[in-house]
């Protein structure tokens, strides 16, 4: 039984599989920090709508808890990045990610 | 199915729309006049016979001022944040439960299909959750309407207002855990029905909750004694200085109809809901009608203690708001969800059905 | 006449998904780092939207109160009290070549997604692991004076599978949320000594 109501799973999944790659070209193509920051949530999110959809189809209840501990770690992962953007803003003054290369050679 | 079911939840949506703009219209009346009593003084009594007709002057007011736009503002974001503010304040009003269930007379009941009534638009899964994400979307027209104004003093009052609102979160979030605890569901119309002998107040966890939610509802609807963001004489108004005509009256209109949605919430957690004192009335074909009578009155009480509060007690300054919410009210929670849990286990039983 | 749910669910779904196609190009293509936030608010409201579709309200309800409305608060906040401006120097949006480039690898890469989902066997139902979850939306606790307890509804089964099976990885986030807090409050504090 491929449905979920009444959708079939593959869109989910295609669904989740374009945020993925939306999210992913953001990181790799913008340079603000918050920007990639955000891109990175957007493929958090893609993950969750794959675990969601295989907790559905396959009737367990574990990709939902599983999906509640990811907001979670999200939420702190959100918390942290954000305190080191400031951080580095109060130092540098810019967010462009270009200007961080004091360990390069 | 069918469509005489959606003919009826929407006939149920747009009636509850039509009665919570009218209610919250005659509530801006009602703050007037009861301002004009505690203050030894007649309210607005020029618009009508004891001014009722006040309402629709200012709306006429609002709806016939110029509105300006002032330069280098964001466009989008100026006119998206009342929007938001208005929506968000309208959407929680979805899930309330006025009252119990109405059976309606037999003869209704065979021209339309069916024969109980809920008092309610929608009953989710996760009621209480849906009211605490609504309230928690509010933040945002706060803060775009403050930072689209391109105005150093609204970005101050909108930081400002923000930083409370999201503060007392923290604390609304867990008395309502510790209600949760004592009811057992998150489903609005099952905590009212948990409330059916004894009202969550008159317990000890459920006490201690309803001053902290209290307080944290006033702070989340930034009213009086903490409303230092968007006071007339403190930074200027605040977050919605550079609004005028249609889009301050959205404002307006969405923090009274917070303000009414809080009172419907503090009744239905603590005192009981749609649930009748001693239980008079119960078994009579008339029930549900009762209980959306006593519903009303308890709102209207807790919507005339936000009016009293306000006139009564001075403001607080921003940062004592912010110690009281975080160093204060946080621990007591916490430490009430303790006491909730122990309740439940050991003296609940004992307790249940006191009063009925 | 009977209206057909699925039909209702897959144009609800069709218009969710738009959404949050649609916003999340908005976060990755506009120069406003504002807009972009705003943006990304939108694509979690149509995500738990879908959600919904799918009949898993309370993590439909935990995406709107912890993403959309603090996570992103948050960032927001930290957009507009640093002031970032727009970035006006990204020389890959204007070189065609490079644009070309990127849209080959973007539909490549997108390709090989959907075909993979699209073509791949049909997911198998498992058997129900020690009998505790049930379909629809029941967790078995155990009996109780002869008769079966069982959680019912989405936010009881969830939340008896965190507490009972899931406990272990439910405390050690808690404690990963506490050294989260100390971390930030530690990292953006300023210093005291200098004046500012």
């Amino acid at each position: 039984m491929n449905l979920i109501s009444g959708i079939p799973v593959p869109y989910y999944l295609s669904l989740a599989g374009i945020m993925f790659t939306i999210g992913m070209f953001g990181v790799l193509l913008r340079r603000n920090a918050v920007v990639i920051f955000m891109s990175v949530e957007l493929m958090l999110n893609a993950v969750n709508l794959v675990f969601i959809t295989f907790s559905k189809s396959t009737a367990q209840v574990g990709g939902e808890v599983i999906v509640f501990f990811v907001m979670a770690i999200a939420a702190a992962e959100a918390a942290i990045g954000l305190a080191i953007v400031i951080a580095i803003h109060r130092q540098k003054k810019t967010v462009h990610v270009d200007e961080m290369n004091l360990l390069k050679w | 199915m069918d469509w005489n079911l959606i003919l009826v939840w929407a006939i149920k949506s747009g009636l509850l729309f039509f009665i919570i703009i009218t209610g919250c219209a005659y509530y801006t009346l009602a703050e007037r006049k009861v301002a004009g009593f505690i203050q030894d003084r007649k309210g607005p009594n020029r618009a009508g016979p004891f001014g009722l007709l006040q309402p629709l002057a200012d709306g006429i007011k609002f709806l016939t001022k110029e509105e300006v736009f002032p330069i280098h503002v964001n466009k989008v974001m100026y006119l998206i944040a009342p929007a938001i503010a208005v929506s968000c304040a309208i959407m929680a009003w979805s899930v309330i439960p006025f009252g119990g269930t109405l059976t309606l007379p037999s003869s209704l009941a065979q021209v339309v299909g069916f024969d109980k009534l809920d008092l309610q638009v929608a009953n989710p899964d996760t009621g209480i959750l849906f009211l605490l994400a609504i309230s928690s979307l509010a933040v945002y027209g706060v803060i775009l309407a403050g930072w689209s104004s391109n105005n150093k003093y609204s970005l101050m009052g909108g930081i400002r207002s923000t930083a409370q609102m999201i503060s007392y979160e923290l604390p609304l979030g867990l008395s309502i855990v510790t209600v949760i605890l004592l009811a057992g569901s998150l489903k609005l119309r099952e905590i009212s029905e948990a409330q059916k002998g004894l009202w969550f107040v008159f317990t000890l966890p459920g006490f201690i909750a309803f001053c902290t939610f209290s307080v944290a509802m006033f702070a989340e609807t930034n009213r009086l004694p903490f409303d230092l963001a968007e006071a007339e004489s403190e930074l200027v108004v605040g977050f919605h200085t550079e609004y005028g005509a249609f889009k301050f009256a959205l404002f307006f209109i969405a923090e009274y109809m917070n303000m009414i949605t809080m009172s419907c919430v503090v009744s239905l957690l603590f005192f009981g809901g749609f649930n009748v004192p001693f239980g008079i009335g119960e078994g009579t074909p008339y029930e549900g009608l009762i209980g959306l009578g006593v519903f009303t009155l308890k709102v209207l009480f807790f919507a005339f203690g936000f009016m009293w509060v306000r006139w009564t007690l001075p403001r607080f300054r921003y940062d004592q708001l912010m110690q009281i919410g975080w160093k204060k009210l946080i621990p007591w929670s916490l430490v009430n969800i303790v006491i909730a849990a122990t309740y439940v286990v050991y003296w609940g039983k004992y307790w249940k059905g006191l009063f009925n | 006449m009977d209206i057909d749910l699925n039909q209702v669910s897959f144009i609800f779904f069709l218009v969710f998904a738009g959404i949050v196609v649609g916003a999340s190009l908005a976060v990755i293509l506009h120069k406003n780092p504002v807009v972009s936030a705003a943006s990304l608010v939108l694509a979690f409201f149509g995500l738990a939207g879908v959600y919904a579709i799918m009949n898993a309200i309370f993590i439909a309800t935990m995406q709107v109160l912890v993403y959309a409305g603090a996570i992103m608060v948050l960032v927001i906040f930290v957009v507009m009290l640093l002031s970032l401006r727009e970035e006006t120097h990204l020389e890959i949006w204007k070189n065609p070549l490079k644009q070309a480039m990127i849209v080959l690898f973007v539909l490549v890469f997108l390709g090989i997604i959907i075909s993979a989902v699209n073509y791949s066997s049909d997911i198998p139902k498992l058997p129900p692991q020690n009998g505790t979850s049930q379909p629809d939306y029941a967790y078995n606790l155990g009996q109780k004076e002869g008769l079966p307890l069982v959680a019912k509804g989405n936010t009881a089964t969830v939340g008896a599978a965190t507490f009972l099976e899931y406990l272990l990885p439910f405390e050690l986030v808690s404690v990963l949320l506490l050294a989260a807090v100390i971390g930030a409050v530690v990292i953006a504090k300023r210093d005291k000594l200098r004046n500012l």
